[in-house]
């Protein structure tokens, strides 16, 4: 009896998480008006200028300022500002239909100029780290005053997806040109909250944008600060200073539960923990090595022992809740069989070799270098503060000398494209672009080149699911597990939001008090 | 005086260019640069080098650092290349944040280093002397990190009486400022101990004794006042001590000061921030030293034809 | 030298913290017959127990036995107090001997180079330099022993400007021996003394910032039981597993008091004068 009621409990909790986002439960009360959210984060935004920084912890705030034309919610993706898109039956045509009477805060109103704009200053700007995403779109034209045509190079595949990455949110143009290089500290977006002020190391304030064009806001003000140390910001919630916290400490959730005070918030994400190899260095080209060094880790042992049992298990190199997501065959732990693979390599002794490792990774990485000593591959753990490991191992092949890495994948707008296509194909090895790992297989080069010009939903996932396979048998990174992004929030608060991509929305938030 | 001044100032004129030097070169010795960090793991060629470009970061060596001299002049640091705010815009919110800090555990030195001092010279060889000289020790021997944690863990975790990070309240700064200033009073302690036994000893004490002044009188009015000469000097090194442990300091409570930005800067690569922080820690470091003098001079006039 | 022995047992914070030298020394050096388990493997259904009979400190965030890592920790911070301070004594003592008994140009170099120095608070620098040369124990060694320079560098030309007009060397001129030869033989050995104990409480110092260097997470490199580095990982489990912050904390603080207990002995034992009232 007991046990069945256990193991319906279990099914219960993994339901939830496979689920993926959870929003917090809403109350049977209606929401009301009113109330200041302090949301601390582990670190404060450098820029709110979506297109200037790459800071989760900018895109969390910038989430609440800024609407994209459509928008990754914790239902899926929607379309936003965009009311309705049609494509051409050849995929290279675009039309946005956009919503009507949407004004930014600065009251410019949000056009079809306003989105060429936006969009034109990105693919065109020099020093965006995502101008090659906008590449393929050959021409942007404001058909009448509330009709984006664009005329794509090829079909696009991720286009509607990557339109949900904050990154491509609209921003005023009248502000953009106003502010120039200060547009970083005084955004203008056309969301449920504006920006008023920001001390820099001190507080972020965000009011209510009261002439919204959808629901407004329930909350009149967010205020917003930054605790880098993960009990700092514990104790800030249970200590009643901040009413939302992200990121809480896994080691510490199981504490926080218990209170009647605090709720933990969490989802499973499309962040996966990566164990990777330079290609280019021998053993590592060989992919008996690399699926042994996959089974020498003990991943299960990771999950309960580094994570505290908040990570599931990786089914895929990339996270759940991806679009062109498939199921797989979980790799089994099993060292007897890693040191057999080793062997057939020729390896029966196993090889000594360097992990490079970033300091907020250390952790996990020992663990693994540990499990991999087991089956005699002897790492040399080399930790690197981020500016040097970043330098270190997106050297240009030939220079390139790492040969072991951890490092974390997050899916910014929820396609396999990203990570698959510029992490995996051959064309984007550096120095070109973010394949550093310089694994070359044309077959997998073929289905995502393929996934890419597919606008057909239903194709492109038959697509992935190919090319994941075959990632899946050659295994050029081994995933460890998908990480669960938590936050924590005071139980007065309802209707917080997290998503996938590790966003906290706060539009529909509320206090009950 | 006024000339002893100015010669003492100008000196340091050419010590603060050499710091510029420092500065600028240590910067750009860092491995990687701000292009790099910015554009992260997914950026192609093109977006770094574009960003270079935007940055400034492609001229010669030599024509950045002249724009960094020319903007120095003019009180403008330039912009940093995280958030692209001017630096000042990133400096000017932080610096109270670390003045509050260095001045509060300033008060803390003096106020504990003095009071167990003199407790501890007056009743030298008794069981206070021990006790305020082992706390000296102890305090001087722990590592502030290891300090602030053990307060964190008694007054905050277990006692919930002071908040651990933060700077929102006055309240947020007793733990920092005790776990700065708590090792700087061990030093100022058994400097004013000493000082004071050694005045003790001298003549016009003596004398003072023998005039019949009652025992209270003496110290605070004879012995003390010239006991505390030394004490400042060692409290004007310990506050250049400081300001290097603030940086620990700052990072352990999630102070938002000038120490912390710099260590997250680096990690970052941000050029103009790092130059902008270590620059002013540079030129406080110096100018404190500098005040040490000139009081020293005040208060012992043979020092200014030495 | 037996003067001196005596000095120092006549001291009794002094020999305590001289037995507790002893101590560290001792486990540094015997580590690995000490250690009761492997400081490097751990149990990951073990992590962040308590102390327990098995576990005389408990064990760690990967279940690693916390009592042997930090006696291994004791081998590591012995390395960095002796190469610190080695780098600051090769540096700083040779130009500070030169710099005083040449004088001339060379000694305003010398002595700008240490202004420059000296004008930054030696916590910035000591960051700096590790940034720039990488993290890892060994470039945190070089770092703290780079900044101790200008220490021994005043140290040593004060001792030889005093030195310069006694006429025992003088003398020594006088009977023709070589300046390298009244350098080394006649001036050297007279400030050495100062140098001895001036070296003992840079050791402690050493121990100080290296541990905060690995605090920053600038220093050791894990899976290293560096005992800064333990305290820095120790940190996130304050909460629920405080003995990984009390443990290797309270040792840096008792080695660290050792050094300067003794060092003061020290300073007491070769130069009564000196001695504190």
């Amino acid at each position: 009896m007991t046990s069945t009621r256990q193991r319906l409990l279990g099914l219960l909790c993994l339901a939830a998480l496979i689920l993926g986002p959870i929003a917090a439960a809403e109350g049977q009360t209606a929401p009301r008006r009113g109330g200041t959210v302090r949301m601390v984060e582990p670190g404060e935004p450098d820029s709110l200028d979506m297109a200037r920084t790459l800071a989760n912890y900018s895109f969390i705030v910038g989430e609440q300022i800024f609407e994209g034309l459509f928008r990754w919610t914790p239902k899926g993706l929607v379309p936003w500002l965009a009311q309705d898109v049609r494509v051409s039956p050849d995929g290279r045509s675009w039309t946005l239909k956009l919503r009507q009477g949407v004004l930014f805060h600065d009251g410019t109103p949000l056009n079809a100029e306003a989105v060429k704009f936006n969009l034109e200053r990105i693919r065109d700007g020099k020093a965006f780290t995502y101008a090659g995403l906008l590449a393929p779109l050959a021409d942007i034209k404001a058909a009448d005053d509330h009709t984006v045509q664009i005329t794509m190079k090829t079909p696009y595949g991720p286009f509607r997806a990557l339109l949900g990455f904050i990154y491509f949110g609209m921003q005023s143009p009248t502000a953009l040109r106003k502010h120039g290089e200060d547009s970083g500290s005084s955004p203008v977006g056309t969301g449920p909250f504006k920006f008023q002020s920001w001390r820099r190391g001190g507080e972020l304030t965000l009011v209510r944008n009261d002439g919204y064009w959808g629901d407004k806001a329930f909350l009149d003000r967010i205020v917003v600060t930054a605790i880098p140390d993960l009990n700092g910001r514990v104790s800030a919630l249970e200590a009643g200073d901040a009413d939302v916290i992200v990121e809480v400490p896994p080691s510490e959730v199981a504490r926080l539960s218990k209170s009647n005070r605090v709720q933990v918030l969490s989802a499973v994400t499309s962040r996966n923990q990566w164990l990777r190899f330079n290609e280019l260095k021998t053993p590592y080209d060989k992919p008996q090595v690399r699926r042994a060094a996959a089974l020498a880790t003990n991943r299960d042992a990771y999950i309960k022992g580094v994570m505290q049992g908040h990570a599931t298990r990786a089914r895929n190199i990339v996270g759940p809740g991806v679009v062109g997501y498939t199921e797989l065959e979980p790799i089994p732990y099993d060292p007897a069989k890693a040191k057999e693979l080793l062997a057939q390599a020729g390896l029966p002794g196993g090889f000594n070799t360097t992990m490079t490792c970033a300091p907020s990774d250390e952790l996990i990485c020992q663990a693994v270098v540990q499990d991999l000593a087991a089956v005699g591959i002897n790492a040399k753990l080399q930790t690197l503060e981020w500016g040097t490991f970043l330098k270190y191992i997106m050297m240009p092949a030939a220079e390139n000398e790492y040969q072991m890495s951890i490092v974390t994948r997050i899916s910014q707008y929820l396609d396999a494209d990203f990570p698959l296509y510029p992490d995996f194909h051959s064309a984007n090895w550096r120095p070109k672009g973010g394949n550093h790992l310089f694994y070359k297989n044309l077959e997998v080069d073929r289905f995502l080149d393929a996934t890419r010009v597919e606008t057909d939903v239903e194709k492109r996932q038959t697509l992935f699911a190919s090319a994941m396979k075959l990632l899946w048998a050659d295994l050029p990174v081994v995933p460890l597990y998908s990480q669960h992004f938590i936050v924590g929030a005071g139980s007065q608060l309802k209707g917080v939001e997290i998503t996938p991509n590790e966003r906290v929305l706060l539009q529909k938030a509320w206090l009950d008090r | 005086m006024i000339r002893y001044l100015g010669r003492r100032a100008l000196v340091t004129l050419p010590t603060l260019w050499l710091v510029t030097v420092v500065v600028f070169s240590m910067v750009r010795l860092l491995p990687g640069d701000p292009a790099e960090t910015i554009a992260g793991l997914h950026a192609t060629q093109d977006a770094v080098a574009g960003l270079r470009q935007e940055l400034g970061l492609d001229r010669p060596l030599l024509v950045q650092y002249g724009q960094f001299l020319r903007g120095l002049v003019r009180f403008d640091l330039g912009r940093s290349t995280m958030s692209r705010a001017p630096v000042l815009d990133e400096l000017l919110p932080r610096l109270p944040v670390s003045l509050t800090l260095a001045i509060a555990s300033m008060l803390v030195a003096i106020v504990v280093g003095v009071l167990l001092g003199v407790a501890a010279a007056l009743r030298r060889r008794t069981w206070v002397d021990y006790v305020a000289m082992s706390v000296s020790v102890a305090g001087l021997s722990t590592p502030t990190f290891v300090l602030g944690l053990l307060l964190i863990l008694v007054l905050s975790v277990q006692w919930r009486l002071l908040p651990a990070t933060g700077a929102t309240s006055g309240w947020h700064y007793v733990l920092p400022s005790l776990t700065l200033g708590l090792p700087a009073a061990a030093v100022v302690a058994r400097m004013a101990r000493s000082s004071l036994l050694e005045v003790l000893k001298q003549d016009f004490v003596r004398t003072a004794w023998a005039k019949g002044l009652s025992g209270r009188v003496v110290v605070s009015r004879h012995a003390l006042k010239n006991a505390l000469i030394p004490v400042i000097t060692i409290s004007g090194l310990q506050f250049g001590q400081l300001m290097g442990g603030a940086v620990v300091v700052e990072s352990v409570f999630g102070l938002p000061g000038l120490g912390k930005l710099l260590v997250d800067r680096v990690l970052g690569r941000d050029y103009p921030v790092i130059q902008g922080v270590v620059l002013i820690a540079a030129c406080g470091f110096v100018v404190t030293n500098l005040i040490v003098d000139v009081v020293y001079s005040l208060a012992d006039p043979r020092i200014r034809h030495g | 030298m037996l003067v001196v022995l005596r000095r120092i047992a006549r001291h009794r914070s002094g020999l305590a913290g001289g037995g507790l030298v002893l101590v560290f020394v001792a486990v540094g050096l015997l580590a690995p017959w000490l250690a009761p388990h492997d400081p490097l493997r751990g149990d990951l259904s073990r992590t962040r127990e308590d102390p327990s009979a098995e576990h005389w400190l408990g064990t760690d965030e990967l279940g690693r036995d916390v009592l042997s890592r930090i006696i291994w920790g004791a081998r590591l911070t012995l390395r960095v107090g002796l190469i610190a301070v080695a780098i600051g004594l090769l540096v700083g003592v040779p130009l500070g001997l030169v710099s005083g008994y040449v004088g001339g140009a060379f000694d305003l170099l010398a002595q700008r180079l240490v202004d420059v120095l000296l004008a930054f608070p030696g916590v910035l620098l000591a960051i700096m330099i590790v940034a720039i040369m990488g993290t890892g124990l060994e470039n945190v060694m070089i770092a703290v022993g780079v900044v101790s320079i200008p220490t021994y560098t005043r140290l040593v030309r004060g001792q030889v400007l005093a030195m310069k007009p006694l006429p025992f060397l003088e003398a020594a001129r006088a009977l023709g021996q070589g300046q390298l030869f009244i350098l080394l033989f006649h001036v050297l050995p007279n400030t050495l003394s100062p140098i001895i104990v001036q070296s003992t409480l840079q050791f402690a110092t050493s121990i100080l910032w290296a541990a905060g260097l690995s605090f920053l997470g600038l220093g050791a490199q894990a899976p290293a039981p560096e005992w800064g580095a333990l305290v820095a990982t120790g940190k996130t489990y304050l909460r629920s597993a405080p003995h990984l912050v009390i443990f290797p904390g309270i040792v840096i603080s008792l080695t660290v008091m050792a050094l300067s207990l003794f060092g003061d002995a020290l300073r007491d034992a070769l130069d009564p004068r000196e001695q504190l009232p």
